[in-house]
């Protein structure tokens, strides 16, 4: 492979040229823009799990005296409308977004997959069925469906993943749909069916491992739909209970400070750019990784 | 060194002259941008909702007569002048002859019934099933209303009614153009005509309103010529058109700008501060425990620290409340603010006298927009302080209405502002059977009595008499503990510089009309 | 192929029957009813029931969906509940507006898109590719309001370069003949309020771009990546042919099957609204109809909505399947 242009960067993972370095520079040379990437969200992560034991104060604590400080040292981040610490609340804001955002993104790309996979592989009236059925989930407003679910489950994180996630499934299914009906057109498919190949097998075998690059890249890219989804569902009023230290919330509560107080909105705001910025990184690794082309050159 | 000084103090007396003559003449000339948070769909008076079409309707409309918001009164509309029988049932009022409809329809006694029976007309073309806002004007109470000549109409209840004339200069008491209700049928709100001191040049449908001044209005040609009313759902959205200099005037920016507003001298806005016409308060829903304790309802009451809450989430635009009238309201009694004073210390003592376990769980249900979930927030801080435990509901506004309606809510946060100057549109909401269900006290021993006295409210004519059952009514929905009060909130009016004459008593009931307002550029 | 598009388009009444079903017992279960939202300026209880029967609010559900049924089957869109508008008025409001700005912003990530993707694509892992995607996943990590407002805060209230909201300067005079601005100026040669509506469509076509631009990227640059490594492009260039030829005519081709699913799942998104940026650009489109009408409890705006919605919805995913044929002709077999 040493004969390639470069431009699509297969040259620095020829075997002659590994000639042992520095296991930073090695890491980064596997894992390219997903490293930073990683590291931030470990970061973030490891942030918002020990949060109760690094926030300075506790972040439902109310002191009016003190509202709409700007940053200092004593307030890192400013306080708030009422007075609460706004660093404390970021770092103890990220569990709420970064599991709502998550959660629903599992939850919509299992039963995506799910929906998905039997639709394209099988195709015929069963596919009929199912894509229209994900025509009608997709018609059907996500606001009403966010209000029906908050106002008969309650507010609630578990409510906000129920909302968003559902709403999401259609898109898992119709891309994972049309991935299989792509890979089904593929000569070792055609090949393993035309041998009698069952079909859990080709689906396990075949399927899956094939489809999961693009399906995942979009993955990580639809985390910033899910928390941008739960964040405006908070704009609207529909999002985890008031009080509840959560990016998302604090955004559209602070939206209106941005000319007056812009420390409330832009501290959580940051951190939830950063970090979805992150997970797009790693997402966009993986898909390097998982590329079977890319896997068999450096494999 | 003295000639610069001298020099500067003419410049300065220069200055201060021209704006001193500046400030007593109003020049003619302009463009008016509002922003408001909703336009509604149509301007159809029978229909109407959202303040941005309510600014327009009260721009381009009028009524037989007009509120005064100061004192209280009614004061001559298209009726020059009206005469009441000495029972209080008969209303005859005189039109002002020679005036016209934006569309050059004369404006005649003939055509002010047709309008104001228009919802009672189902033969009319006009006429749209479910015109929901009519039915504020109490027609139900009305013997008949007819055209005695072109220019006399009578009106006759059939109970007296302390209130009908005001009821007048509600929206939907405001005349259409017969020829509109014509030409346009059902889509008569797409296309208003009516005799106000504007008349609509374009109208965007929950968009935006262009008016333009009606030479022809009865009082003079207004001095805009031409105002811009444009629905900005998001309030940030409209504090950074106002920041761009795209709006000169609203009501609806964050309270969170007033104070830089109000302490930058070197920007181009200006803050007004309305009437305290709008009060805030809380039901305490009585059928839900632990609200049906009286002395939970109380210490409710003394927990709650106004004054932090008015500087704190109001910018300090609030003043202290004392009941559910106003103190511009005919009957206001202070003394209700004793029995609302802050008392944390009380308020222990009476949820220990109740001998419920606390901390006492209770949930309180607001709105997720403008101030309230930032009130709720302060609400519940002062509540936990002694001894509750506080659960915040934000829901959206039909979830909200739905809930406090059906009377599932403990707490609720609302507000009820004068919509047309007189103590009954305020008193109404204590009357069990009219209270639009956001009280809900109907369990209790005294709702019957209170229900009367509120009845009497308007059956009682004479100002002096109606002013003693306003003060009792008063008393008593205090002894009863059906509600705390927030305050009296003076909505800030966001302006630009240039902009003078604003009415800030009307504008700050929601009921802003521009006819006075003018450019000083 | 026709025989096709009919037995998918036969589907349509299936698909918008069950979502107007589904809305219809939704919107009743929540709380809240359109004589709710109004009572607080209407506290009589007569007149409420007299409202009620008119709108035939005091019927059992089983009757008043019968009768909705009814209306709709014979093409009754009926009246606003909270403005008295006819349906089909509002509609013609708010449908060219959500058209134009979906269309503009879908042509602008989509193109930007490609382009970056493509350039990602063929500079992998060096400076330019990292830097491109930076741009572009940067635009699509930040929540949507977000985006929006500081757009607003940046490019209108800062820099003054465009108006922070609204449609077209209200203080010009235009006609209204299809309600799409960019054909009724041009049909009336209204420079001058074509030039206004463009400069009020550029921030907020922009907001939703910079969103989809960072999907389109990412997944045309995956989608390259996965084509320059197949067989026949790597034949191609074996052949002689140059990079940039290889990229653009045989790698491309193929990438742009899921980059087509995704802007075609997106324009159908967008063409039922996208409330948020309508909200903080005052963009009269059908995302803030619907979410009024939700809010408000209006039930027939919403129905209506949520139809115009269903139909954008089927309509774009049958337009994708179809593109699918032109661009892939090996899915005609299947």
């Amino acid at each position: 492979m040493a004969t390639t242009t470069g431009g699509d960067g297969s040259e620095v993972l020829s075997p002659h040229i590994q000639t042992r370095p520095h296991l930073l520079l090695r890491l980064w040379q596997t894992w390219d823009i997903a490293l930073p990437g990683a590291i931030f969200f470990a970061f973030i992560l490891l942030a918002s799990l020990l949060a109760s034991t690094i926030a300075p104060r506790d972040p439902g604590q109310r002191d009016i005296k003190n509202r709409l400080k700007a940053p200092s040292i004593e307030y890192p981040f400013g306080t708030d409308e009422i007075g609460r610490d706004v660093f404390s609340r970021v770092l103890h804001g990220g569990r709420s977004v970064l599991g709502t955002g998550f959660l629903a993104l599992a939850l919509s790309f299992v039963f995506g997959l799910a929906i998905g996979i039997p639709g394209g592989y099988w195709g015929g009236r069963l596919d009929v069925v199912l894509m229209r059925c994900m025509d009608i989930m997709l018609s059907f407003p996500s606001i009403l469906l966010a209000i029906l679910v908050v106002t008969t489950l309650g507010t609630g994180p578990g409510n906000v993943i129920i909302a968003v996630g559902v709403a999401q499934v259609p898109v898992f299914a119709r891309l994972a749909r049309s991935v299989v009906l792509l890979l089904m057109s593929q000569e070792y498919v055609v090949a393993a069916r035309a041998l009698g190949a069952k079909d859990p097998a080709i689906v396990q075998r075949h399927i899956l491992p094939n489809m999961l690059p693009p399906v995942l890249v979009h993955a990580s890219a639809m985390l910033a739909v899910t928390i941008s989804s739960a964040t405006a569902l908070n704009f609207l009023g529909l999002g985890v209970e008031t009080g509840t230290p959560d990016w998302g919330m604090m955004i559209a509560d602070g939206q209106s400070l941005l000319f007056d107080a812009a420390h409330v909105p832009f501290f959580p705001g940051l951190c939830l750019t950063l970090t979805v910025l992150s997970v797009n990184f790693i997402g966009d690794g993986l898909r390097d990784r998982l590329d079977p082309y890319m896997r068999n050159q450096s494999g | 060194m003295l000639r610069k000084m001298l020099s500067l103090t003419l410049v300065l007396l220069l200055i201060l002259v021209s704006g001193s003559v500046s400030a007593q003449e109003p020049r003619q000339g302009g463009t008016l941008v509002v922003a408001a948070e909703i336009m509604g769909d149509s301007l159809d008076i029978g229909f109407w909702h959202g303040f941005g079409g309510l600014h327009v309707i009260d721009s381009i409309g009028e009524g037989l007569v007009q509120a005064d918001f100061e004192t209280g009164a009614a004061k001559p509309g298209l009726a020059e002048s009206w005469t009441i029988s000495d029972d209080g049932l008969v209303y005859t009022f005189n039109i002002r002859p020679d005036m016209v409809f934006h569309d050059g329809e004369p404006v005649t006694a003939q055509a002010v019934v047709r309008s104001m029976l228009r919802p009672v007309s189902t033969d009319d073309p006009s006429y749209i099933e479910g015109m929901y806002m009519y039915f504020n004007q109490g027609f139900d109470n009305w013997e008949s209303l007819e055209a005695l000549d072109d220019l006399t109409v009578q009106l006759t209840l059939k109970q007296p009614n302390a209130t009908q004339l005001l009821v007048f200069t509600r929206p939907d008491g405001y005349i259409i153009s017969p020829k509109a209700m014509d030409e346009y049928g059902q889509e008569v709100g797409l296309n208003m005509s009516m005799a106000g001191p504007y008349r609509v040049e374009r109208f965007v449908p929950g968009q935006e309103a262009v008016l333009a001044a009606n030479e022809d209005y009865w009082a003079g040609r207004p001095w805009l010529d031409q105002i811009i009313i444009r629905a900005w759902p998001d309030e940030a959205s409209i504090l950074a058109a106002l920041e761009a200099g795209e709006v000169d005037l609203t009501l609806y920016a964050p309270f969170t700008s007033v104070d830089r507003i109000t302490a930058d001298e070197g920007d181009d806005l200006r803050i007004e501060v309305g009437a305290p016409l709008v009060n805030l308060f809380m039901p305490l829903n009585v059928t839900q425990a632990p609200l049906d304790n009286v002395l939970v309802r109380r210490a409710v009451n003394h927990a709650i620290d106004r004054d932090a809450i008015i500087e704190g989430g109001l910018s300090g635009l609030a003043q202290h409340p004392a009941s559910i009238l106003g103190p511009n309201d005919l009957g206001f009694d202070p003394a209700g603010m004793e029995t609302s004073r802050y008392d944390p210390d009380l308020a222990r003592e009476l949820l220990a006298e109740s001998g419920l376990e606390t901390p006492i769980p209770v949930t309180v249900t607001f709105e997720n927009n403008r101030f309230w979930p930032l009130l709720a927030e302060l609400v519940a801080v002062d509540l936990e302080a002694v001894g509750f435990d506080v659960t915040l509901d934000r829901l959206d506004t039909g979830s909200f209405l739905g809930k406090v309606n059906e009377g599932l809510a403990q707490i609720s946060m609302t507000q009820r502002s004068t919509f047309l100057p007189d103590p009954h549109d305020k008193a109404i909401i204590l009357n069990t059977v009219y209270g639009g269900g956001q009280t809900h006290h109907a369990g209790l021993e005294s709702a019957a009595y209170l229900n009367e006295l509120v009845d009497n409210g308007i059956a009682v004519v004479d100002p002096a008499a109606r002013a003693e059952v306003y003060q009792e009514i008063q008393a008593l929905a205090l002894d009863m503990m059906i509600m705390a009060y927030l305050g009296y909130l003076q909505p800030p009016i966001f302006v630009r510089e240039h902009v003078q004459g604003v009415d800030t008593q009307g504008t700050a009931a929601g009921r802003a009309n521009f006819r006075n307002v003018w450019l000083d550029q | 192929m026709l025989a096709w598009l009919i037995r998918r388009l036969i589907w349509l009444p299936f698909v918008l029957w069950t979502v107007t079903t589904l809305t219809f017992f939704a919107l009743r279960l929540v709380p809240g009813n359109p004589i709710q939202s109004i009572s607080n300026q209407m506290v009589d209880p007569v007149a409420i029931a007299r409202i009620e029967a008119e709108w035939d609010l005091d019927k059992p559900l089983h009757l008043q969906y019968l009768y909705f049924m009814r209306a709709m089957l014979s093409g009754d869109t009926g009246i606003s509940m909270s403005s008295g508008t006819p349906i089909n008025r509002l509609m013609f409001e708010r449908v060219p507006p959500t058209i134009e700005l979906a269309l503009v912003a879908m042509v602008f990530s989509t193109v930007a898109g490609i382009v970056i993707g493509v350039m990602a694509a063929v500079t992998r892992r060096r400076l330019i590719d990292n830097a491109l995607r930076l741009l572009a996943i940067t635009g699509m990590s930040m929540p949507w309001f977000w985006v929006a407002i500081m757009l607003v805060i940046v490019f209108a209230v800062r820099l003054r370069l465009a108006p922070t909201s609204g449609r077209i300067d209200p203080r010009l005079s235009y006609e209204v003949i299809t309600n799409f601005m960019l054909i009724d100026h041009l049909l009336t040669g209204n420079r001058q309020a074509l030039l206004s509506f463009l400069h009020h469509l550029i921030l907020p076509s922009l907001a939703i771009g910079i969103t989809s631009t960072g999907f389109v990227t990412r997944l045309t640059r995956a989608a390259m990546l996965e084509e320059l490594h197949s067989p026949y492009v790597r034949t191609a260039r074996g052949k002689g042919l140059t990079e940039r030829r290889v990229a653009l005519r045989h790698a491309l081709r193929n990438a742009i099957l899921p980059v087509i699913t995704l802007q075609g799942l997106q324009f159908g998104a967008l063409l039922g609204g996208a409330v948020i940026t309508e909200a903080v650009f005052a963009w009269p489109g059908l995302g803030r109809l619907l979410l009024e009408g939700i809010l408000s409890r209006d039930y027939s705006v919403v129905q209506a909505a949520v139809i115009v919605v269903a139909l954008a919805y089927v309509l774009m995913n049958t337009l994708v399947d179809l593109l699918y044929f032109v661009v892939d002709p090996r899915l005609n077999q299947s």
